[in-house]
């Protein structure tokens, strides 16, 4: 089987308990012994990120409409909580979250701080509703957006004056950014988990 | 403690995650954003994928704009070629009317000058024989008669040649077998002019070498022949040839009217008892009883 480290289909069919409490520790040393060397690849899905930024920088250029934008840093969250590993995801979220604070312009660490959270959330969530069809991946994406975009909203309307604090305009397009984020989110983690293979050249299912 | 930290490393590693990025945002939420070298590093050396994207978006934004706009223009120019051929009908009525108008009031006043009565009368056909003349819409009803004088208020047409119920067949003056009585308008001079069966061409007839006429001179009808009255325009002598031998001179009348243009011709009408146009000619000893 080589370097494959898949889990059979039984074994995705039902999840072992202590692959689900990975992140709590409990999971043995050496379980995923492989997982700690694709921690580099956290800078790939960071580099992914902010060409992902940019590409909707350049589409904002032209489409000026504050509805129709997708949020690239949940869409990349999206796929990290749902096909990496905990070291590699952790470390993938907090690069996309940093990323983010980039573009964001922010206080530093804001963003970085919300995607490390929300990957944290997903994790002690069992995600296995929101893994197969497309309904699930499509709530969850647009749960991720959401919270996100909210978080950032919330925590600057707390901490900035009243004068730049966010606008009605960035309220109201909660909604749809995480909508058009959901529906663009199904083919985009089809496309990255190909790119993972194609990278790796092994299939890595963080299957909990 | 190694092994703590073997066995807790995913959960101390995301604790650290969270804590560095909450604690560096504590530390500068209340100042204004700075970016670090590397940051800038990193948007400068991806800007290129920025500026190409916004480029390829502008240039398919540029393309599908001038698409519609060629679209619009398009209908625009459907639209305005049908208002340019409705105008161009109605300015083509115009003219049309308004010529109409410059020659019925020629000839209203050439009537109104004429002594008689005389009758307008459309040209509704031309002869399709070899023979030179038109067709008009005024006949025997009108009161039109064989061998009445034919005119427009630029010159001589022709005569009436037959009559029928409502319409006449008139010989235009350059059928080949008509000759009218004429004379030089400057100089007198008698002479006659016949046709060539061309339309734009007359020619001098029974005109002595030595008269006095010259290219140019306007000729009129001389009222001798019976049918039409003096003084009628026939038209221009045009080149003339003087030769040193013969009695007769050679020229040619280019005609005042356009044959091909005619479309509504005055007929001077002779009544039993009435002076009509041509009474003088009539009143000639050699005139047809």
């Amino acid at each position: 089987m080589g370097p494959q480290v898949s889990l059979s289909s039984q074994h995705r069919h039902r999840p072992l308990p202590h692959v689900r409490r990975a992140i709590l520790g409990s999971l043995p040393v050496g379980a995923e012994p492989r997982e700690g060397r694709r921690a580099w690849r956290a800078l790939l899905w960071a580099l992914i990120a902010l060409l992902l930024f940019q590409i909707q920088a350049g589409l904002k250029l032209h489409l000026q409409q504050p509805y129709l934008r997708i949020d690239v840093a949940a869409l990349v969250l999206f796929f990290v909580a749902l096909e990496l590993g905990a070291i590699e995801g952790a470390l993938s979220a907090f690069a996309v979250g940093f990323v983010a604070d980039l573009f964001v312009l922010g206080p530093p660490g804001l963003c970085a701080f919300l995607a490390v959270a929300l990957w944290t959330g997903a994790h002690l969530v069992p995600p296995r509703a929101f893994r197969s069809g497309w309904l699930g991946p499509a709530a969850l994406a647009f749960a991720f957006s959401a919270a996100f975009q909210l978080g950032i909203l919330l925590i600057e309307t707390a901490i900035l004056p009243a004068a730049q604090a966010p606008g009605p305009t960035a309220w109201a397009a909660v909604v749809p950014v995480a909508a058009l984020t959901a529906v663009a989110a199904i083919p985009f983690r089809s496309l990255l988990k190909r790119l993972d293979r194609a990278i790796s050249g092994e299939t890595f299912v963080r299957d909990r | 403690m190694l092994a703590f930290f073997q066995r807790y490393r995913e959960l101390l590693l995301v604790v650290a995650l969270l804590l560095l990025p909450l604690g560096t945002w504590v530390a500068n939420a209340q100042r204004d954003r700075e970016l670090s070298g590397f940051e800038k590093l990193c948007l400068a050396a991806t800007s290129p994928v920025r500026d190409a994207t916004a480029w390829l978006l502008g240039t398919v934004l540029d393309g599908w704009h001038t698409y519609v706009d060629l679209r619009r223009v398009r209908e625009e120019n459907e639209i305005l070629r049908e208002a340019v051929g409705e105008l161009q009908f109605r300015l083509n009525e115009l003219v049309e009317a308004e010529r109409e108008n410059e020659r019925l009031r020629a000839l209203v006043e050439f009537s109104a000058a004429e002594r008689g009565r005389i009758v307008a009368a459309e040209v509704v056909g031309v002869s399709p024989s070899h023979r030179r003349s038109i067709l008009v819409a005024k006949g025997e009803r009108d009161g039109v008669e064989k061998g009445m004088p034919v005119f427009t208020a630029q010159g001589v047409v022709g005569k009436v040649i037959a009559t029928y119920g409502g319409s006449a067949e008139v010989q235009l003056l350059v059928d080949a077998s008509s000759a009218i009585a004429a004379r030089v308008q400057r100089s007198r001079a008698r002479l006659t002019v016949r046709g060539t069966g061309e339309d734009g061409a007359l020619r001098l007839a029974h005109a002595h070498r030595t008269d006095d006429v010259l290219e140019g001179d306007v000729i009129v009808t001389a009222g001798t022949d019976g049918v039409f009255p003096k003084g009628l325009v026939i038209g221009r002598v045009g080149r003339i040839e003087r030769r040193p031998y013969g009695m007769e001179l050679e020229g040619e009348v280019i005609p005042a009217i356009d044959v091909a243009a005619l479309e509504e011709v005055l007929i001077a009408i002779r009544k039993d008892g009435e002076e009509g146009p041509t009474a003088e000619a009539s009143r000639m000893p050699w005139a047809p009883k």
